[in-house]
């Protein structure tokens, strides 16, 4: 489980590493854009301003050579004030071709610009065409108002190689700081894109540290279930070991006697009666034991049928002392303490075992003195207490005296009964929706009380 | 030849038949109801007995499983005090585990499996 979360947060590292990369790469291909662009456009932009220079060097030139022609009508001269005019026209013609090239291919703002240089050097060419007409007319008639005319041309055409020069510079720097704006702008939005995947991976962490812990404390706190869970079974397991190893006990031990009655009988030891007598006695015993384990069993598995129907609590209560009463050898008192009779939904037979258990584990554990059989009525339940001035209960078995066998064993002195009668109990009054408790009394012996719901009166008169 | 012996049983009909029949076998016998009785029984009749060389008791018949303490524990005590001490196991508590645990019962301690017949255990007691 934890191999799994670790997977998947290695994994969305992995993504967001992978998303810093790609923003990364991409920064540096728009970088590389852009200074691409820086090239391509300051590439474009000097080559016109070295046209341009160069035109106007052709242009002195051949303003010096007409000077020279008209102070001395050299040939020579005249040479090379032609020859300047070709080349004023070519460089003219390749500067035109870079600003075609440049408007047809340039983005948009830039192409503008392009436009407007390729109209300066039109002017320019237009200008140097009205110059050379001037000078035309003026070397085959040489006039003061033409010459005044080709000067002011001259002037004309130095003034638009200065503008378009300036406007030129002009554009460059506007080209060099519109990429510069351009790249501020990218570098805005890489920083925030780097800055927002980093915030995302800082989320995630959290998210994931916050999910790994809960998932941790879910695992500790299932393993502590599981432990205890197990914990318990083992002490089923234990409490089941122990009780087939004490029920086995119990139902061999009377074996050997029965034995030994059947031998003496034989040899004759004994008489036959007092074996017969044994043998009835510990085969009764072995019947009891019997059926308690099987009881035991019931309860154990929920299996417990109780048979209930409405009876006199009173009336069963009289019963049940009046049984133990026959039989008693030991110098105790019964008594019946018994209030205004109610009617109980119950099982009369499961009623009888729980009342008889009680009182004989009573008459017991009590030499002399009384044992009394109350009963007090609550607002939904009844509450049967049997008190008793015996021995009262060992303080190591009060916590667990509804145990099994909990009086079994070696550590107690009582070997009478077969340490089930209180469990039995137990699970018979927790079946009629009671509940049942032991204390030891102030001045001497026990009470044992049980309550059992009775029904509102109400439905006792419906019925 | 009669026998002095210690019974230790908390089956009232068991320790009456054992006395029965040790009795009518012209032996001597003495019965403690739980473990605690067995050994006060054993230490008052250790302290009258003044011989160093002889145990107060010729046998000790134990059932393990008695109230209060148990024959392993009474058996150990008894040899504590007198170790040749000659000592029957007669119980049908879990038996086969009670020898083979190690250290749980003296080697010397003899077995006597529950149920038997009371002549086995006469025999036994006199062999």
């Amino acid at each position: 489980m934890f191999e799994k979360t670790s997977l998947k947060i290695s994994g969305m590292v992995g993504i967001i590493i992978l998303l810093l990369g790609v923003t990364i790469l991409f920064g540096t291909y728009q970088m590389s854009k852009v200074s691409s662009e820086i090239i391509m456009i300051s590439e474009a932009y000097k080559p016109l301003q070295e046209n341009l220079s160069k035109i106007q060097l052709h242009h002195q030139k051949q303003a010096s050579s007409f000077d020279k022609i008209i102070a001395n009508q050299e040939d020579s001269a005249k040479e090379e004030f032609w020859s300047s005019t070709v080349l004023i026209k070519s460089d003219i013609d390749h500067a035109k071709k870079i600003t075609e090239t440049g408007f047809s291919v340039a983005p948009d703002p830039t192409q503008a610009n392009f436009r407007l240089v390729h109209q300066m050097f039109l002017e320019i060419e237009q200008t140097h065409l009205e110059y050379e007409e001037i000078a035309k007319v003026v070397l085959t008639s040489p006039s003061p108002v033409l010459l005044d005319q080709l000067n002011s041309k001259h002037r004309q055409i130095q003034n638009e190689i200065d503008s378009t020069s300036s406007e030129i510079e002009r554009f460059d720097d506007q080209a060099v700081s519109a990429i510069e704006e351009h790249e501020r702008g990218w570098l805005i939005v890489q920083i925030a894109i780097i800055v927002t995947v980093g915030g995302i991976a800082l989320a995630l962490r959290h998210f994931f540290s916050q999910i790994n812990s809960d998932l941790k404390r879910e695992i500790d706190d299932k393993t502590r279930e599981l432990s205890e869970a197990n914990k318990k079974l083992k002490d089923i397991d234990k409490m089941k070991d122990e009780f087939i190893s004490i029920a086995s006990h119990e139902l061999k031990s009377p074996i050997q006697p029965i034995f030994g009655f059947a031998e003496l009988a034989q040899s004759g030891d004994i008489d036959q009666k007092e074996a017969w007598d044994g043998v009835t006695t510990l085969a009764k015993k072995l019947q009891d034991l019997a059926n308690d384990v099987l009881d035991v069993t019931r309860i154990e598995s929920n299996r417990l049928t109780i048979y209930q129907e409405n009876i006199s609590l009173n009336n069963t209560i009289k019963e049940a002392v009046m049984m133990a009463k026959t039989g008693l050898s030991k110098d105790i008192k019964i008594l019946e303490e018994t209030g205004q009779d109610v009617t109980i939904h119950a099982d009369r037979t499961r009623l009888d075992q729980v009342l008889r258990n009680l009182i004989n584990n009573s008459i017991k554990f009590t030499d002399k003195g009384q044992i009394k059989v109350k009963t007090t009525l609550g607002q939904n339940e009844v509450t049967v207490s049997v008190l008793d001035t015996g021995n009262g209960i060992p303080e190591e078995i009060l916590p667990k005296i509804f145990g099994k066998f909990a009086t079994k064993g070696h550590g107690s002195d009582n070997q009478a009964g077969n340490g089930l009668g209180l469990f039995l109990c137990k699970g018979i009054v927790e079946a009629h929706g009671g509940k049942i408790t032991a204390k030891n009394n102030k001045d001497c012996g026990a009470t044992f009380e049980f309550t059992i719901p009775i029904i509102p009166k109400t439905i006792t008169i419906t019925n | 030849m009669s026998l002095n012996i210690l019974v230790a049983e908390d089956n009232a009909f068991t320790a009456s038949q054992y006395t029965k029949i040790l009795e009518k076998n012209g032996h001597k016998v003495q019965v403690a109801k739980d473990g605690v009785e067995c050994i006060k029984t054993y230490e008052k009749a250790l302290s009258e007995f003044d011989s160093l060389d002889q145990n107060p008791f010729d046998v000790v018949l134990l059932d393990n499983n008695m109230p209060r303490k148990s024959g392993v524990e009474v058996a150990k005590e008894i040899l504590d005090k007198r170790p040749n001490q000659r000592i029957i196991f007669a119980s049908a508590y879990d038996i086969n585990s009670l020898i083979k645990a190690p250290g749980n019962v003296p080697k010397s301690v003899e077995i006597l499996e529950k149920p038997f017949s009371l002549n086995t255990m006469i025999s036994k007691l006199q062999s």
